[in-house]
């Protein structure tokens, strides 16, 4: 008997998978390929987790230091109430100043932290 | 001409198009399946098997540097997975057993009313079953997968002469169980 022959016989014997095996593999294939994008996604949502604290931290601490520690007087603290408040004040001007706008920083940070964390959850679902 | 579309294929795969696979999955299902079947000898596992060897293809496909034929590399996996399927399955070594006596009755029981209702093909894959494990995979590589015996050598990690003989041997045992079925069929029809 020819190989040829053989082989055409073996390929006459040749089992095969069940019907829709084709389809199930597939399936398996996407569902892995779906898991994979969420983790990806997670994972840089995750960084974006640790990277706005950090920065937010970085930015309070440098407002800190660049704020005069002989200005920081509780009793100037004290009399911050919104009757008295003057813009041109030296409260204003100093301390004052800083902790405005590291507020404001932590507040953008924080908003901005709530907003792409949504974004992620939105898109996750 | 197939190579090439395959080539194409995997290109589209590893660029992002996942369901450019499927046409890779419907070109080598039936010999990754009967690869894996002719290994385990149980079509749940076999087919487990096989689905395992495609998602594991998919998944390192960017790996494949087409350094081999793609369908090399396919087997290989398969037979890797199949193998630690086997080491795994316990209840494989139970079957085994069960297996090698059923296919001993198999050959010994076949009446000639039986043999008439088969195939040609039938007689075969009863011939192909009576054969070692070691015999039946590297016949189903080199007839049905169409094998070489450099491919084979890659598969198996087993060196090249060393297939050459196993495979002749495997042709002669085959050659040996047919021709012993055949004789076993004749006798009956004299009598």
């Amino acid at each position: 008997m020819k190989e040829e022959e053989i082989k055409n016989l073996f390929k006459e014997i040749q089992e095969g998978p069940s019907y829709g095996f084709s389809m199930n593999t597939m399936r398996k294939i996407n569902s892995i390929e779906q898991k994979r994008i969420s983790f990806s996604k997670v994972r840089s949502g995750s960084v974006i987790a640790l990277i706005v604290p950090a920065a937010l931290l970085m930015l309070l601490i440098l407002s800190l230091w660049t704020t005069s520690a002989y200005k920081f007087e509780v009793t100037q603290l004290m009399s911050l109430s919104v009757t008295n408040f003057n813009l041109d004040s030296e409260i204003f001007s100093g301390m004052g100043l800083s902790a405005v706008v590291a507020a404001l920083l932590v507040c953008a940070g924080l908003w901005f932290w709530i907003f792409k964390s949504k974004e992620d959850l939105r898109n996750l679902s | 001409m197939q190579e090439t579309s395959t080539e194409n294929i995997i290109q589209a795969v590893k660029n992002g198009d996942t369901d450019a696979f499927n046409a890779i999955i419907e070109l080598y299902k039936h010999e990754v399946f009967n690869l894996a079947f002719r290994m385990l000898k149980n079509r749940e596992d076999a087919e487990e098997v096989a689905q395992d060897s495609f998602v594991k293809a998919y998944q390192k496909i960017k790996f494949f540097k087409g350094q081999s034929k793609f369908s090399t590399w396919l087997y290989r996996i398969t037979y890797n997975t199949s193998l630690n399927k086997i080491k795994s399955n316990k209840k494989y070594l139970m079957n085994q057993s069960l297996d090698a006596q059923e296919k001993k009755g198999s050959i010994s029981d076949l009446s000639m009313k039986s043999l008439l209702e088969t195939e040609r093909a039938d007689f075969l894959k009863i011939a192909l079953q009576s054969l070692s494990d070691q015999h039946q995979l590297l016949l189903t590589l080199y007839y049905q997968n169409d094998c070489d015996l450099a491919e084979i050598e890659e598969i198996t990690r087993t060196p090249k002469n060393t297939i050459k003989v196993q495979l002749h041997r495997a042709r002669r045992s085959l050659r040996l169980s047919l021709e012993k079925m055949l004789d076993r069929e004749i006798e009956n029809i004299k009598r």
